[in-house]
């Protein structure tokens, strides 16, 4: 009986057997081979290494600045983009949600930009923001008198056009997922607060707002987790410049190692960013479960 | 239903009427972009210079015609539709596979691999590309189609998996008993009972991993170095440096790659936003 029932679960177990071996290959082997050379000195071409403890690590944040501005430049993307989606996308779904005409063409129009390659929006916003005469920012500036504005030559100015796309490409993204919380909102709650004789800033800061609160945690998660992660736009829309004043996170590790070989160091920093990814995503998930035990 | 549904009545229309007013405004800056690159693709060079934001004078599709040919269209699109073609639908069958034992035999085994498979969405591509880069290299999977395949499917994996063992759940397990008691092997049960009660999560699966992989361009441009396997973005980016002064031909191609994604868009809108929401409302 015993052995019979084995042999069952087992004939069940077949069924997982390509998913393991593509999942072990393609991501549970390199994130631990990662961890692995990470505190060894690899050179990427002999089999000859030795462990260094955390060398890598002390290294990669002293030696050169690189990776230090690069996870401080993706954090404040992260930081900046994350407050304003909050702020834009909240209102944009209220009234996506609300009884306005054509609110399924504007709902369409508005995540779609979220669809396309980031590489291509990139690129079609490098177009918008160029300085020569084809540049639409500045010739609409023009037609004000004001003279062009080399948009990604200037650190402060790179860092604000990267959020602009940021905020152009996913503010509809993240008020779609707004929408379907507000629908999940019963009508009753809204006429409970009219009649206690709340108005609408009221039933809004009230009613709409804590309610809102599942949809803020994976609005704020993936806003957070999806610009450490931020590469193809910057790519695209910076190269990282002017010099390395945008550099972000996954540009330096593919640069440094790579490119210029330093594995150690290449690693220790991705091992840095799957952490700090990781401590988002949990202290985030448990702040939102926290705040969502406190409403019930 | 929301707050301004509740008050817009009230207003006799003026807040409805100054809403839409204002969402026409942002949905025009939103769609600024896509105009100003398309108009200025029917442009003559000297056209565009001149007056870059009207309509062209008089369209030329000439700019097409050498994008087309620049960016080998033909070659770079086919190759995008087998890559993306394959990931699909081996990344259904496996992760369908894998997912059905997984949620609905109770074994250590199961709440392990479970575990295993849930962890892994905590594993972004970004953080492991180095010693991918090598796995990929130390198996000549570099310059492959199936090498690339492999990689999209392997790292899709997690996520896909997670998606449809939590759809296993919702499906009554009286008709597999039954099944399981006339004597039908536990593949036969997946293959011809279970898979085809999955099609609306394989809906959000197909949809989420064919954009996933058509837009891709971390991987494509470590692992497709070959300009014979150049995926469309591939395209795009390799031809960017040389027309920094002229972008006639390059907007051509941007228009040419955004196309194809926006013809998906259009058709499969729906399931986009279910897939999204249906996580939203679960939190």
């Amino acid at each position: 009986m015993k052995i019979k029932q084995i042999k069952q679960e087992l004939s069940y177990e077949i069924l997982v057997i390509p998913a393991v071996v593509l999942f072990t290959i393609f991501s549970v082997l390199p994130l631990l081979g990662g961890l692995f050379l990470s505190f060894t000195d690899w050179d990427g071409l002999s089999f000859n290494f030795k462990f260094v403890g955390i060398e890598n690590y002390i290294n990669a944040f002293t030696v050169s600045d690189v990776f230090l501005i690069s996870f401080e430049h993706t954090l404040f993307i992260a930081a900046v983009t994350t407050i304003l989606f909050t702020i834009l996308a909240i209102p944009l779904a209220v009234i996506l949600d609300s009884k306005i005409p054509f609110t399924k063409f504007f709902r369409a129009a508005f995540f779609f930009p979220s669809v396309p390659s980031a590489l291509v929006v990139g690129y079609m916003w490098s177009f918008m923001l160029s300085s020569s005469s084809y540049g639409f920012v500045n010739t609409i500036l023009g037609n004000f008198g004001i003279s062009p504005i080399n948009w990604t030559g200037d650190p402060t100015l790179a860092f604000l056009s990267i959020i602009v796309v940021q905020l152009w490409g996913w503010t509809g993204w993240h008020a779609v997922i707004y929408i379907a919380n507000l629908q999940s909102i019963p009508t009753e709650y809204y006429e409970a607060a009219k009649i206690d004789g709340a108005n609408i800033i009221q039933s809004f800061k009230y009613v709409t707002l804590p309610l809102l609160t599942p949809a803020m945690s994976m609005s704020i998660l993936f806003s957070i987790t999806g610009a450490m992660k931020i590469y193809d736009i910057v790519y695209a829309l910076t190269g990282g410049g002017p010099g390395t004043s945008t550099y972000v996170v996954v540009q330096a590790i593919l640069k440094e190692g790579i490119n210029l070989g330093k594995y150690g160091m290449a690693n220790a920093a991705s091992i840095v960013l799957f952490l700090v990814i990781l401590v988002i995503t949990l202290i985030q998930q448990k702040v939102m479960s926290r705040r969502e035990e406190g409403m019930t | 239903m929301s707050i301004t549904k509740m008050h817009y009545k009230d207003k006799k229309n003026v807040l409805g009427y100054i809403l839409t007013f204002v969402v026409l405004l942002a949905v025009l800056v939103i769609c600024m972009p896509f105009y100003y690159i398309v108009v200025n693709t029917f442009k003559t060079m000297q056209d565009a210079t001149f007056h870059p934001i009207s309509l062209p004078g008089r369209i030329t599709l000439d700019n097409y015609i050498n994008a087309l040919k620049i960016m080998n269209f033909f070659r770079s699109f086919s190759n995008n539709i087998i890559i993306t073609f394959f990931t699909v639908l081996f990344s259904v069958f496996i992760c369908s596979a894998a997912a059905y034992p997984i949620a609905r035999r109770k074994t250590k085994l199961n709440s392990f691999l479970k575990f295993y498979f849930v962890s892994g969405l905590m594993v972004p591509l970004q953080a492991i590309i180095i010693p991918l880069y090598l796995v990929m290299k130390s198996m000549h999977f570099v310059n492959s189609f199936h090498g690339i395949i492999l990689l999209y499917i392997g790292t899709g994996c997690a996520f896909n998996v997670f998606l449809y063992q939590g759809f296993v759940k919702t499906i009554p397990y009286d008709i597999e008993e039954s099944a399981l008691i006339d004597g039908c092997s536990p593949i036969r049960i997946y293959w011809s009972i279970v898979l085809p009660l999955m099609q609306p999560i394989t809906a959000t699966v197909i949809v989420y991993q064919a954009m996933i992989t058509w837009n891709d361009f971390l991987s494509a441009l470590l692992f497709l170095q070959s300009s014979k396997l150049q995926t469309m973005v591939l395209a795009v980016n390799s031809n960017i440096g040389s027309f920094a002064t002229d972008w006639s031909n390059l907007i051509c191609m941007m228009v040419l790659t955004i196309l194809p994604v926006f013809i998906f868009f259009i058709f499969m809108q729906k399931y986009i936003i279910k897939g999204l929401t249906s996580g939203a409302v679960k939190g």
